[in-house]
C-alpha cells in the first residue's frame, strides 16, 4: 500500500501539495508507516538539496 | 559499559597473539584489528549491554564480545573480497590469499574465544551453535546477494534479513543467551528491525553516493533500484535496459543529474527513506515494550544512533 501511495503522490503534484499542507491524509497506511511518512516529508521541507535529506538523521 | 570497548580490543589482541603464531600473519592481522578499532565496535558493545541488560555480571563477556566481533570483521574481509571493494583499507591492499586467510583464521579464532569464554559448557555451546547457525544465514544471504539475481522486494527483505539483520540479531543474542541461557525472541525481534533500517540507510546512501561504489552503477538490486525499475516511464525504458545489460556503462554514464532526477521525482528517494523510518520506528516501540529497567532501554536505544 505504501507503494502505491508514493507512486500515486508522485503523478499528482496537486496532490503532494495538499499532503504538505495537511489537507488530504494518507489513508492505508499503519501508524508506523504514517508517523515515518510525515518525519520524511518534514525533513524535506527547506532543505535546498531534498535527497540529502532522506538521510536517517538529517 | 565504561571501558567495554578497551575490554573488547584486549581480548581481540590476545587472541591474535595467542593463535596468529606467523608474523606475517600476527603482524597483518593486528593491522586489520587497528583498522577494525577505528570504528565503534558496535555489534561487540552490544553483546555486552544486551548481557549486562538480562542480568549478566561476569567478565567472560568481554571475550564473547570479541568472538562477535572477529566474526564480523571475518565476514567483512570476505565480503570485500567478493565485491572487490573497499581497497582502501588494511585487507584490500592485501594479496586476496593473504586477506582471505586472516578472514578464515578470524572465524576461527571467533569461534575458539566463544567456547573458552568463562561460561558454564552449556551456554557457551548454545551460543556457539547461535553463532553459526546465523553465520550459515549470512552465508545464504550472501549467495542470494552475490548472484544479483533478485526480482521483488520480498526476495530483498529476505536476503536482508539473512544477511545484515540477522547478525546484528547474533550479537544482541549472545548477550541474552550467555546471560539468561534463552535466546530471547524479543531480543531477535527488534534486533532484525534495526538490522533491516540499517541495511537501507546503507541501500540509500550507495544509489546516492556516485563518488565511490554506486549500487546503479553496478546494476545491485536494492529497496531503491527495485522501486525504481518498477515505477519507470515509457521514455525511462533505458533504465530498465541497462539494469539489463542491453546498455552499457558507457551509454548512461553522463546522465547522472537525469538519474538523480528521476529517482527524486518518481518517489524512489521518498519511498525508500520511509521503509527505513518505519523499520527504526518498529525497533524503537519494540525496545520500548520489553521488560527492562529504563536506563537499559536508554542504553539499547541510544546504541542505533
Amino acid at each position: 500500500m505504501l507503494k502505491e501511495t508514493v507512486q500515486k503522490l508522485m503523478a499528482d503534484q496537486g496532490a503532494m501539495a495538499q499532503l504538505e499542507s495537511g489537507e488530504l491524509q494518507l489513508t492505508g497506511l499503519s501508524e508506523t508507516e504514517q508517523r515515518a511518512f510525515a518525519d520524511v516529508m518534514n525533513c524535506r521541507a527547506g532543505k535546498s538539496e531534498p535527497r540529502m535529506a532522506m538521510y536517517w538523521t538529517a | 559499559m565504561d571501558g567495554c570497548t578497551g575490554k573488547i580490543e584486549q581480548e581481540m589482541r590476545a587472541g591474535l597473539r595467542a593463535f596468529f603464531t606467523v608474523p606475517y600473519l600476527l603482524d597483518q592481522g593486528m593491522a586489520c584489528l587497528e583498522e577494525k578499532l577505528r570504528e565503534a565496535l558496535l555489534f561487540g558493545r552490544l553483546t555486552v549491554l544486551h548481557y549486562r541488560a538480562f542480568g549478566g555480571t561476569g567478565a567472560g563477556i568481554y571475550r564473547a564480545a570479541a568472538a562477535v566481533e572477529f566474526m564480523i570483521l571475518s565476514l567483512d574481509i570476505i565480503d570485500d573480497l567478493q565485491d572487490k571493494d573497499n581497497q582502501e583499507t588494511v585487507w584490500g591492499r592485501l594479496s586476496p590469499d593473504i586477506a582471505l586467510n586472516i578472514a578464515l583464521g578470524m572465524l576461527t579464532l571467533s569461534q575458539h574465544l566463544l567456547l573458552t569464554a568463562d561460561f558454564p559448557h552449556e551456554r557457551s555451546g548454545s551460543a556457539a551453535r547461535l553463532m553459526n547457525e546465523q553465520v550459515l544465514a549470512a552465508i545464504n544471504g550472501q549467495t542470494v546477494d552475490l548472484l544479483n539475481n533478485i526480482e521483488s522486494e520480498e526476495e530483498y527483505m529476505e536476503m536482508i534479513r539473512l544477511k545484515s539483520a540477522g547478525l546484528l540479531a547474533a550479537a544482541c543474542l549472545t548477550g541474552t543467551l550467555l546471560a539468561t541461557g534463552e535466546p530471547l525472541s524479543e531480543v531477535r525481534t527488534y534486533a532484525e528491525e534495526l538490522g533491516i533500517a540499517a541495511q537501507m540507510k546503507n541501500d540509500i546512501r550507495d544509489v546516492l553516493n556516485w563518488d565511490n561504489k554506486n549500487d546503479f552503477w553496478n546494476r545491485k538490486k536494492t529497496l531503491p533500484t527495485l522501486y525504481l525499475l518498477q515505477s519507470i516511464s515509457d521514455e525511462q525504458r533505458w533504465i530498465a535496459d541497462y539494469f539489463a545489460e542491453r546498455l552499457q556503462l558507457a551509454d548512461v554514464v553522463n546522465r547522472k543529474e537525469e538519474i538523480e532526477r528521476i529517482m527524486e521525482e518518481s518517489g524512489t528517494l521518498l519511498y525508500s527513506s520511509v521503509r527505513m523510518r518505519t523499520h527504526y520506528y518498529n525497533y524503537l516501540d519494540l525496545v520500548g515494550k520489553i521488560s527492562l529497567a529504563p536506563e537499559w532501554k536508554e542504553q539499547i536505544l541510544a546504541m542505533a544512533d
